[in-house]
């Protein structure tokens, strides 16, 4: 007994290991083979290439009773099963009658047997093997050297959802979702024009992942699509599993920390975006989308601060901000003033500070260090960890941060608030990426804070500013608006004027064609006097 | 590759640097307040006063509002002794574990005998000096030891460095003592046409704190610190004091005037008073050469509210304040006249007369400078007060004229 289930065993593993040392198929190699007319031979062709894959189904069966024989081609759990069976299998296998006029049967079928709407035709395995990959339903006709590729995917897909990392209090509660077309969709209903030019393009030779370049004819500028394309045509790699992996490869600069295009989950900002002439990248698999070229300003955007009052729109936009400053340099700017300029501070807080400080163990830039460590520590812990620990993590982890630290004497009370607030401007970042070079930008400048006082962070300062300045995403200045300078464009940059007043889009983005909306629509009551009193 | 090699050694220049020239916050002793003096065998003796954050409440929960009970003093004074400021200084070293840090130091305060002597010598490393900041601290001369007027306790303000700050912040409440910069002492010092002054500070006997046998409150402390009047100088010596009053004279002329109140007795047989609080001033000097001498004509435009009256005026009346306007002009420029009464008796200065005609003459500036000395006491002032009275308060008519 013992025995039997070994040689089984080592029969298997010898069989696994004949197909894994197989040599892989090349698509290339597939190329070449055309469809024979003989469908034995096409069917043994697709088992060796489809190799001991289970859910590859090849269903033989003849049409009309005798008529031909035929076999469909599928990957079971990509169609839609009920489908397949009604419009496709019923008609041919039962009430397939054939007809006397004259014609290759395969035009007969297409013309007459099948209820189904994309039906395309193709002519080589290759291209027979990539449409079953995407979900299709190939029919094979013995005595045809074509075949009918059946539109009928149907796999498991997720409904938009709010997206969790953008969330809006007003504004669409639609989010991208992994699956591309239904993206599109997402996108074509807010731009309803045939204008909306969406690209296909196929990128990584074992994924085969489609990459969408979508951009308003007339508003983007041809130069830029071009560009796009030709950057996303040079990426030859296995595959492409998320949206960052097109836009490391995408980069102008490919060293910076700054991000250089514009991530979303959000369909309507993606539309705002293509509205002021910016080009889009839908990746297949990802609800992020890409918009480039993403500069400083797009990043700190959010879509809502146009579905409020644009009073409310500006306020939220210098908080953004300062928030901003607060979180690049509040704890180096403590770090310098507290070791090297106790002359800046107002007596009675540094006395106040100097009463806390007393006792404490560390140098203020190591507790500043210490502080923002942990911090980063308990904010990965807390993506990373299950939803139900999470909590648990989470809550004691503030208190050992924040009160158990304190009382231990370990770190002072300011840094706790210092590092606190810190943290929590980084959030107000309507940009993720850009949130995330400034995390990361907070420690050298906590280091040139502790060796040169206010002079290292002016300095830090200074380089990062020279960096932004000299960067460019797809050509276009990194501080577009900013330098160079276009007055016009501020309107949307430290405040958010009336939607009324912004008449132009960004003047870097759309040379060509700038007039967004006529002029004089600012809105007013009506003149009365001149109705005659009233309504 | 050589130009990353190049910019990482660039980068590592910043942090090769390490702790030079760190202070560490708790490190350093904050000198708060520093009195100048002789000590008795003329050398310069020097007090400064460091608080004590920890006593002051600031570590424990709450800000630096002082505690009910306090066992420590929330500050402590050392006193350091040497033949120049810096070496005096350096003496406190032995003491104090804190470094001294002078940067965040508001008062400057004189010894009296010291100031009556000369102040000249310490001003230049008090000038000199990077850590003082001229334009933050104030000069004051201590009518008594000022050792004892840095040690007065009071349950709010306990410091009594910072007291003095707060003092300071509500002159504008009678502008009767003058606190002056750093800066604009030395400037003054440094003028031809115009002395130097600055304010006084003494200790004075607490008369509320009185406990009855048996009671068991805190007792109060005994001693008040005042800030009060102002000392004129002549060169780098103090000459003599001005009282409240004179101080305000002086005020006015220096355009100092901040806010205050003005009595004055009002029209009619009984004597019966009338307040007014200053709302703003503006003062002009205006130099004048005539045969019988140089006449300074002192402009000064007030404007203030009235807020109390003690006779049966009928304020309603415009003839009435028009009166009233005059007389509260006359008690202005009554106040004047003694500021610069007394300046003159002193021989200081103090109100920049001679700057106002260097300004107008600078050709006979330059012939009288020498004398100017001499000249100052013998000079005519006169004041020219517009005053006026903009509001009276919530009624028009005193109560005690009915309705």
């Amino acid at each position: 007994m013992r025995k039997l289930i070994k040689k089984k065993l080592q029969d298997l593993l010898r069989n696994t290991i004949n197909w894994i040392h197989q040599p892989a198929v090349e698509r290339h190699d597939l190329d070449r083979i055309p469809i024979e007319p003989d469908l034995e031979i096409n069917i043994k062709r697709l088992q060796e290439i489809s190799g001991v894959n289970p859910d590859f189904i090849i269903r033989r069966f003849e049409i009309g009773g005798g008529i031909a024989e035929a076999a469909i081609v599928f990957i079971e759990g990509m169609v839609e099963r009920g489908l397949l069976n009604e419009n496709l299998l019923n008609p041919l296998m039962i009430s397939y009658r054939p007809l006397k006029k004259r014609g290759p049967l395969l035009d007969q079928i297409l013309r007459f047997a099948l209820p189904m709407d994309v039906v395309r035709e193709c002519d080589n395995l290759h291209a027979v093997i990539d449409h079953v990959l995407e979900g299709s339903v190939v029919l094979l006709v013995h005595g045809e050297s074509r075949s009918l590729v059946l539109e009928a995917a149907g796999f498991i897909t997720r409904t938009p959802e709010e997206p969790e990392t953008e969330a809006v209090i007003r504004g669409s509660r639609e989010g991208f979702t992994e699956t591309l077309h239904i993206n599109i969709t997402l996108l074509r209903r807010r731009l309803k024009t045939p204008n909306l030019i969406l690209e296909n393009i196929i990128i990584g030779r074992i994924s085969h992942t489609q990459v969408v370049v979508g951009y308003i004819r007339g508003l983007a500028a041809p130069k830029l699509v071009a560009e796009v394309k030709k950057r996303l045509q040079r990426i030859d790699v296995d595959g492409i599993l998320e949206s960052h992996y097109l836009e490391e490869m995408l980069r102008d600069q490919p060293l910076s920390l700054f991000p250089q295009a514009v991530t979303t989950e959000r369909p309507d900002r993606v539309a705002a975006n293509l509205l002021e002439g910016r080009v889009a990248i839908l990746t297949d698999n990802t609800p992020f989308a890409l918009i480039v070229p993403g500069e400083f300003v797009a990043h700190m955007q959010s879509p809502e601060d146009f579905y409020h009052h644009f009073i409310l729109g500006t306020f939220i936009r210098l908080l953004r901000w300062g928030a901003f400053a607060t979180s690049l340099l509040l704890p180096s700017v403590y770090v310098a003033v507290t070791t090297f300029h106790q002359e800046m501070i107002p007596s009675r807080l540094l006395l106040n500070l100097v009463a806390a400080r007393e006792g404490v163990p560390f140098a203020i830039v190591l507790e500043a260090l210490i502080m923002e460590v942990a911090f980063e520590i308990l904010r990965e812990a807390g993506v990373r960890l299950p939803r139900a620990v999470g909590q648990a993590v989470s809550i004691v982890g503030a208190l050992v941060i924040g009160e158990a630290a304190v009382t231990a004497g370990l770190v002072s009370p300011q840094m706790v608030i210092v590092v606190a607030m810190t943290g929590i401007s980084s959030f107000l970042s309507p940009s993720f990426d850009l949130a995330i070079s400034i995390r990361i930008l907070r420690f050298p400048m906590i280091l040139l804070a502790s060796s040169l006082g206010l002079f290292g962070v002016s300095t830090g300062l200074l380089a990062i500013l020279i960096h932004l300045a000299g960067l460019r995403s797809f050509g276009v200045p990194y501080l577009a608006g900013l330098t160079p300078f276009h007055p016009d464009d501020w309107k949307d940059i430290i405040t958010r004027a009336p939607l009324w007043m912004m008449r132009r889009r960004p003047t870097e983005l759309s040379k060509r064609n700038q007039k967004r909306q006529v002029s004089g629509l600012k809105p007013e009551p009506p003149d009365l006097r001149r109705q005659g009193g009233r309504f | 590759m050589k130009r990353q090699v190049l910019l990482i050694l660039v980068l590592f220049i910043c942090f090769i640097t390490g702790c030079w020239d760190l202070r560490r916050i708790e490190d350093l002793g904050y000198v708060m307040a520093m009195a100048i003096d002789r000590s008795s065998n003329e050398q310069i003796r020097l007090i400064v006063q460091l608080p004590n954050p920890r006593a002051l409440g600031g570590g424990q929960r709450g800000g630096i509002t002082p505690g009910a009970s306090i066992d420590v003093k929330p500050y402590r004074n050392y006193e350091g002794i040497g033949p120049t400021m810096f070496d005096a200084l350096r003496n406190i070293s032995h003491e104090s574990s804190r470094r001294l840090f002078f940067a965040q130091n508001h008062t400057l305060i004189f010894g009296e005998g010291m100031a009556r002597e000369s102040v000249g010598k310490v001003l230049d490393f008090l000038n000199r000096n990077v850590e003082i900041r001229p334009g933050l601290t104030m000069v004051f001369i201590a009518k008594g030891d000022p050792a004892k007027i840095l040690d007065i306790p009071n349950p709010h303000s306990v410091v009594p460095a910072l007291r003095i700050n707060d003092i300071m912040l509500w002159r504008g409440q009678t502008s009767r003592f003058a606190p002056v910069s750093l800066s604009r002492f030395l400037e003054t010092l440094s003028l031809e046409g115009q002395e130097p002054y600055a304010g006084v500070i003494e200790a004075t006997p607490n008369p509320t704190a009185r406990v009855k046998e048996g009671e068991k409150t805190a007792p109060q402390p005994s001693l008040s610190l005042r800030l009060t009047g102002a000392a004129l100088f002549r060169g780098d010596r103090m000459v003599g004091f001005l009282n409240e009053t004179e101080t305000r004279g002086l005020l006015w002329v220096l355009n100092e005037v901040k806010g205050g109140q003005i009595v004055f007795s009002c029209p009619g047989p009984k004597d019966n008073k009338v307040t007014i609080e200053i709302l703003r001033s503006n003062a002009k000097i205006e130099p004048e050469i005539t045969e019988g001498g140089i006449i300074m004509t002192v402009k000064i435009r007030e404007e203030g509210n009235l807020v109390e009256v003690e006779g049966p005026l009928d304020i309603s009346k415009p003839e009435v304040i028009r009166e009233l306007d005059r007389l509260h002009a006359e008690a202005i420029s009554q106040e004047v006249m003694a500021a610069v009464y007394k300046a003159q008796e002193l021989g200081s200065d103090a109100f920049g007369f001679g700057e106002a005609f260097r300004r107008k003459y600078p050709q006979k500036w330059k012939k009288i400078k020498k004398d100017w000395p001499e000249i100052f006491p013998s000079i005519k002032v006169h004041v020219q007060v517009d005053a006026r009275i903009r509001r009276m308060g919530m009624i028009s008519k005193p109560p005690l004229l009915g309705p």
